[in-house]
């Protein structure tokens, strides 16, 4: 390698060692990539949630089974918030890009409602599984069941707590460089949870049904 | 001088005679081909390290710089035929060895019946191989052997030439049975049966003992182990059943409690159903068995009907050491009224803990009569797993949580000394600081800076801060080792003695190690890369103050409350809260996490940068190979951190609010933790190994001033060690009884990572050929590394042979093997590390004469620690041992603890070396900035480097980048300036650390509202942090043209 480098400069007698004209760097050049890397190792913790539960999903203890506990259609609504909250995201996005606040943050408002009912209707399957005895105590498989959808849930509750921080930012600064990256940090974020929950959804409530 | 070498060697000859290695001369024939096993590996990589040793001093003498007839050729740098030999020479090594290995684990499986019963004797179909039952209780053995009816305690007895089948299983925690003159180890867990297959061929009484750490009665869990004559071992069987008393469920229960070096007792008649009972840990009167669990389980659960029956099931929790929830479950309907209960009188006996901790003794536990069990419909109140607060309306409780004046350890004088030493220390040290007013200067140019370089620095004076801490927990380790013998019990108790252990590895690994290799990346990368900062310098300050978090909460575990006494992997069952009630185990579990986040977003950082922020013209192939290393560690860093969150998560729910994941009981499984913690851990070695492997790589380069040899397979080795860090993980527990096909593949792809190990090793030494090598003190660390690094290589690869890990798993072989790769390899490439770029961090080199009194005493001191303790381990002496019986093992300790003491001068040393150069700064000083006649990017700048790094940002042609400056007439340019923009300095990192702080403190002492407080304030101030968007600023232009033409003038006055 170290040939090829200097023959092609060894025509041009003095080669260019430095920059002499430069521009400021970009701030928040490598946001992008850096959330990405960090959405990759959150991705790392379901991972693990995930095997566990495909390890302790089947002990039930001599207790309740998913067929006895999970009711499809309430997760099927619960799902359909959490799908709809992307495509809401979406939108968010699209009028960001043409600069138009109103619209935004209208859209991300949206989006955070979806989010809420998404959270409040998994408080309610949880208080009611609870209720009902089904505790994370109760055996291996309650315990990798709450603490992987619980998880999420966890991260969604952030994901709203970072729109309504993002919604303040936007209506006081309005869409700046440093807002529209934090809007797409944030729609990267959305959009993982909701692969996650897809996951979800597909291993942890329609396969338990099945088994 | 012959006659004095063989003086001099005498000694250590009679020592070698006197040690009875039982390792190497066992006296079963399972053990014997294990040994076999040993030696054939050993020769078969000494093929390759006997070379590698001998050329790697060759060409050191050979290529020193004062050999001017030697050939210089500093542009070589590559050779096919050369590179196809040093892949294809370890390949070929590994190719037989891993054909050994496939075939020799699959013949030695401890699961498969024998196949001879010695050389040449096959086993007679008519011998009936013996059946022992085994059990490892807390803290002694317990034998059944169902064909005779019988049972023992810490006594085991089999017939000569008589296969005997093992059934293994423990009543508590994980043990390891291990006896070396009979066959390798195998585990003992909770609710699972482990097998083992083995045979005595000579009479005689041997060893046995635990190897795995099982808690505070761990060192007295040895047994005798008897091969007897047939004739002997009848009438030892019949003694038995003359003499001894019945075995029932009662009495064994009675047994199971805790209890410290048991004499041996003799059972005459045994439970038939006892060790299946122990098994399915249903000994208990109404306890459903684990067997009839998984069953119900295969068919779907009891469903609904069944979810109260929660008694039936508590196998763990309100029973063993005395560890508790909460308040036990109380019936409100039903039958089992808690008055019925309670008139219950055998189970009250049965279910009362030994001890109950004081903090927890609210949760004492009431007796339930045994029909309530099983298929009660009794209701439980939903409060049974909160954590006791709730029902002690005590407000002390409610402020202090479970810390009361007991938690601090002003009892015990060796503390309360260190206490007052600290306490003293840190109290002048403030005093200075305000004295002579620096804390404005501290926290203004260095807390709250972000400029990578002033981070970096702080990495590595937490590292060495603590590397004192860790070395003091060693220093105690060897002095107790050393002591403990011919029945003394050493100067330190159990309780001391586990926490110190324990913390020592910690600290090492996570507080030591971490900071050092995370502090060298952030310093260097960024100058190497050509870059001003990294991608994200917030948050590599707020990274450096999560890291120092969770050493403050380490260090303050010292002086409230204690440390955990697990093991530094902390496996459960033993780290679960019914084992470790204490908060010891908390402070791990939250130091870990805090740090943890640290680490994982420094891992990000650094990523980013490399990927994002190189200077034109530098492409992959042109990064320097330590920031090839650096990228590969950040990529197993965020691949591996994750999953050590995650399982650390998981045991914190097990231990505050009582799920089961880890657990013996509800269906948890504590080997989802040995497996993960792994899934992380092993990637971690490597983590740690990588850059120091960049650095070798950077400092052998410029030190024999001559290009890298063979740069790209280099690249391509380090990536391979990077994929492959994750498809090894199972080697660190083939003990655990996985089948042989598993074993085999673990251990295959682990010996594998040593061919592109070994391909590095043969670069470094072709890096040396036809140079010029100036041994200044990195090559000095460099060249201590080769040589001690291949013999820890070897040892690796050893113990990846599954066989020859069952007798050296857990031993002082394998404490050994890890330190010498660890302080051989990762703390001799941080040394040569902080030597090589000491000068560009401080502009004056570290004083050499002190220097070299810490290199010598270092390495003959880690010899001296060391291979004594690879000696030990084939005596069959395993690890966290607190005391010690044969009395022939004592001399080996005392020249371990020679060896620390050695290792402790060095330290000393360093830090001398260190106050010296200060003193001497000005006689050390480097003007040029290029002490060592570099050849990367970071010896083009200022030493130290400005704020800004580069005042014009560099443009690169050759991977040497400076060197090729350098020999291409690159010109300093002292004019056309501009202003800077850079990062702007913040004190978010500290606020957030501190708050981080007590909220750990707040979660390991149970104080709820100050959690929540300190909760919420990190969401505030997350949140706010992010309304500042005044994040960066420009440095002025006058303030560049000041520094570079002060620069400028001290070049000019160099070539004067």
């Amino acid at each position: 390698m170290s040939t090829t480098a200097s023959a092609t400069h060894e025509s041009t007698k003095t080669p260019v060692f430095y920059l002499k004209d430069e521009h400021d760097h970009a701030e928040g050049g490598s946001t992008m990539f850096g959330f990405w890397i960090y959405l990759m190792s959150d991705c790392l913790i379901f991972a693990v949630l995930f095997a566990t539960y495909g390890v302790l999903g089947g002990n039930y203890a001599a207790g309740p089974a998913p067929k006895d506990l999970f009711d499809l259609p309430l997760v099927a609504i619960n799902t359909s918030m959490l799908l709809f909250s992307s495509i809401t995201y979406g939108f968010a996005m699209l009028t960001m890009v043409k600069g138009k606040v109103g619209a935004t943050q209208g859209w991300l408002a949206l989006t955070g409602l979806f989010g809420v009912a998404f959270i409040c209707i998994e408080l309610y399957e949880f208080a009611h599984m609870i209720h009902e005895g089904a505790t994370p105590q109760r055996s291996a498989f309650l315990s990798s069941f709450f603490t992987l959808v619980g998880t999420h849930g966890l991260h969604v509750t952030v994901g709203l707590i970072w729109l309504v921080t993002l919604m303040v930012q936007v209506a006081r600064y309005g869409l700046i460089p440093a807002n529209t990256r934090r809007l797409m940090c944030l729609s990267m974020f959305w959009h993982f949870l909701d692969v996650i929950w897809i996951g979800v959804f597909t291993f942890v409530y329609l396969m338990g049904m099945l088994r | 001088m012959n006659r004095l070498l063989a003086i001099a060697l005498l000694p250590l000859l009679a020592l070698l005679s006197a040690c009875n290695a039982v390792v190497m001369s066992p006296s079963g024939d399972v053990a014997v081909q294990q040994r076999d096993l040993v030696i054939v590996s050993t020769v078969l990589m000494l093929i390759i390290i006997i070379p590698v040793m001998f050329l790697t001093v060759f060409f050191a003498w050979k290529y020193r710089q004062s050999n001017t007839s030697a050939t210089y050729d500093p542009e070589w740098d590559h050779s096919t035929q050369l590179e196809l030999i040093i892949w294809a020479a370890p390949l070929l090594i590994i190719i037989c060895l891993g054909a050994v290995t496939w075939m020799a684990t699959h013949l030695l499986d401890p699961y498969r019946p024998l196949g001879r019963i010695s050389p040449g004797k096959a086993v007679s179909q008519d011998v009936k191989p013996l059946q022992v039952e085994v059990v490892a209780l807390d803290w002694k053995w317990l034998f059944i052997y169902p064909e005779y009816g019988v049972a023992t305690v810490n006594e085991l007895a089999a017939p000569v030439d008589r296969p005997i089948n093992f059934r293994l299983t423990s009543s508590a925690v994980m043990n390891s049975f291990y006896i070396p003159a009979l066959a390798g180890q195998i585990y003992t867990m909770p609710g699972m049966q482990t097998k083992l297959s083995a045979v005595i061929n000579h009479p005689g009484m041997y060893q046995g003992f635990s190897a795995n750490y099982s808690g505070a009665g761990f060192s007295g869990m040895r047994f005798a182990f008897h091969g007897l004559p047939d004739a002997e071992f009848d009438k030892w069987v019949s003694d038995l059943k003359a003499k001894g008393s019945a075995l029932d469920r009662e009495t064994y229960l009675q047994l199971e409690r805790p209890s410290e070096n048991v004499p041996v007792q003799h059972y005459a008649s045994v439970d038939p159903e006892l060790f299946s009972a122990v098994l399915n840990r249903c000994v208990e009167r109404g306890k459903m068995c684990m067997s009839e669990m998984d069953a119900i389980d295969a068919k779907g659960g009891l469903g609904m009907a069944g979810i109260y029956n929660v008694r039936a099931l508590e196998y763990d929790k309100y029973t063993r050491r005395g560890a508790v929830f909460g308040p036990e479950p109380t019936f409100v309907a039903g039958i089992c009224s808690t008055e019925e209960a309670l008139q219950s009188g055998i189970n009250a006996q049965l279910t009362t803990p030994l001890n109950t901790s004081p903090v927890l003794g609210a949760g004492l536990p009431r007796p339930v009569s045994p029909h309530c069990s099983a298929h009660s419909a009794g209701r439980r109140i939903p409060e049974r797993i909160e954590p006791d607060m709730f029902d002690n309306p005590d407000l002390i409780k409610l402020i202090f949580g479970r810390l009361t004046l007991e938690s601090f350890p002003y009892h015990e004088p060796i503390l309360v000394a260190t206490f007052a030493v600290v306490a003293l220390g840190g109290a002048l040290l403030v005093g200075l600081l305000t004295y002579y007013r620096v804390w404005g200067y501290l926290w203004h140019e260095w807390f709250t800076s972000v400029d990578h370089k002033r981070i970096g620095v702080m990495y590595m004076v937490l590292g060495i801060v603590m590397l004192l801490r860790g070395f003091s927990d060693a220093i105690m380790i060897r002095l107790q080792q050393a002591m403990a013998f011919n029945g003394s019990d050493g100067y330190l108790p159990a309780h001391h003695f586990d926490q110190v252990f324990t913390a020592h590895g910690v600290i090492m690994i996570f507080f030591v190690a971490m900071p050092l290799v995370t502090g060298l990346m952030n310093f260097v990368v960024p100058l190497q890369i050509g870059a001003r900062d990294v991608s994200f310098p917030f948050l590599n300050n707020f990274s450096f103050w999560m890291t120092t978090a969770g050493a403050i909460l380490v260090m303050m575990s010292l002086f409230v409350g204690e440390f955990a006494k697990t093991g530094w992997l902390a496996y459960p069952p033993l780290s679960n809260i019914g084992y470790s009630p204490d908060a010891g185990m908390d402070y791990y579990i939250w130091a870990l996490q805090i740090a943890g986040i640290g680490t994982l977003l420094s891992g990000v950082n650094l990523v980013a940068t490399i990927v994002k922020m190189r200077a034109p013209g530098m492409t992959m192939m042109k990064l320097p190979i330590f920031t090839w290393t650096a990228l590969c560690t950040n990529v197993l860093i965020v691949a591996a951190f994750p999953v050590l969150t995650a399982v650390l998560a998981l045991l914190t729910l097990d231990r505050y609010i009582g799920t089961n994941f880890f657990t013996n009981d509800f269906g948890g499984n504590p080997m989802m933790y040995v497996n993960l913690i792994w899934i992380w851990g092993h990637p971690e070695v490597y983590i740690l190994i990588l850059p120091a492997f960049g650095i070798f790589s950077e400092v052998t380069s410029t030190f024999a001033g001559k290009r890298l040899f063979g740069y790209t397979s280099m690249v391509y080795a380090t990536i391979v060690i990077t994929i492959l860090a994750y498809l090894v993980w199972l080697h660190h527990f083939f003990t655990m009884g996985s089948g042989a096909s598993v074993n085999s593949f673990f251990g295959i792809t682990t010996m594998i990572i040593s061919i592109p190990t070994g391909a590095k090793i043969f670069n470094w030494l072709f890096t040396m050929y036809r140079g010029r090598i100036r041994f200044e003190l990195p090559m000095m660390w460099t060249i201590a590394f080769m040589l001690t690094f291949v013999i820890g290589g070897m040892t690796g690869v050893l113990l990846a042979v599954p066989p020859a890990d069952f007798v050296l798993h857990n031993s002082l072989f394998l404490v050994a093997h890890f330190h010498n790769v660890i302080i051989g390899g990762v703390l001799f490439g941080l040394f040569a590390g902080i030597y090589y770029w000491f000068p560009k961090a401080f502009g004056f080199r570290l004083d050499p004469f002190w220097g070299k009194m810490s290199f010598w005493f270092w390495v003959i001191g880690f010899y001296f620690a060391f291979m004594p303790l690879y000696v030990l381990g084939l005596m069959g002496v395993t690890r966290r041992l607190r005391t010690f019986e044969d009395p022939s093992l004592q001399i080996w300790f005392i020249i371990a603890g020679f060896g620390a003491f050695l290792v402790a001068l060095g330290i000393l040393s360093f830090l001398v070396q260190i106050y010296v150069s200060i003193r001497n700064r000005e006689a050390l000083r480097d003007l040029t900035g290029d002490p060592w006649d570099g050849r990367t990017l970071e010896w083009a700048t200022a030493s130290p480097p400005p704020a800004y790094n580069f005042a014009h940002t560099p443009v690169i042609h050759d991977l040497d980048a400076w060197y090729d400056m350098k020999k291409r007439g690159y010109v300093r340019p002292t004019e056309g300036f501009r202003a800077i923009h850079m990062p702007r300095n913040t004190g978010t990192g500290v606020i957030l650390a501190v708050l981080s702080i007590i909220f750990g403190f707040a979660m390991i002492w149970y104080i709820w509202w100050l959690a929540a407080v300190s909760f919420v304030a990190l969401l505030v101030v997350t949140i706010a942090h992010t309304f500042n968007y005044n994040r960066d600023f420009h440095i002025p232009l006058d303030e560049v043209v000041k520094s570079e033409n002060e620069r400028t003038t001290m070049l000019a006055g160099l070539a004067r």
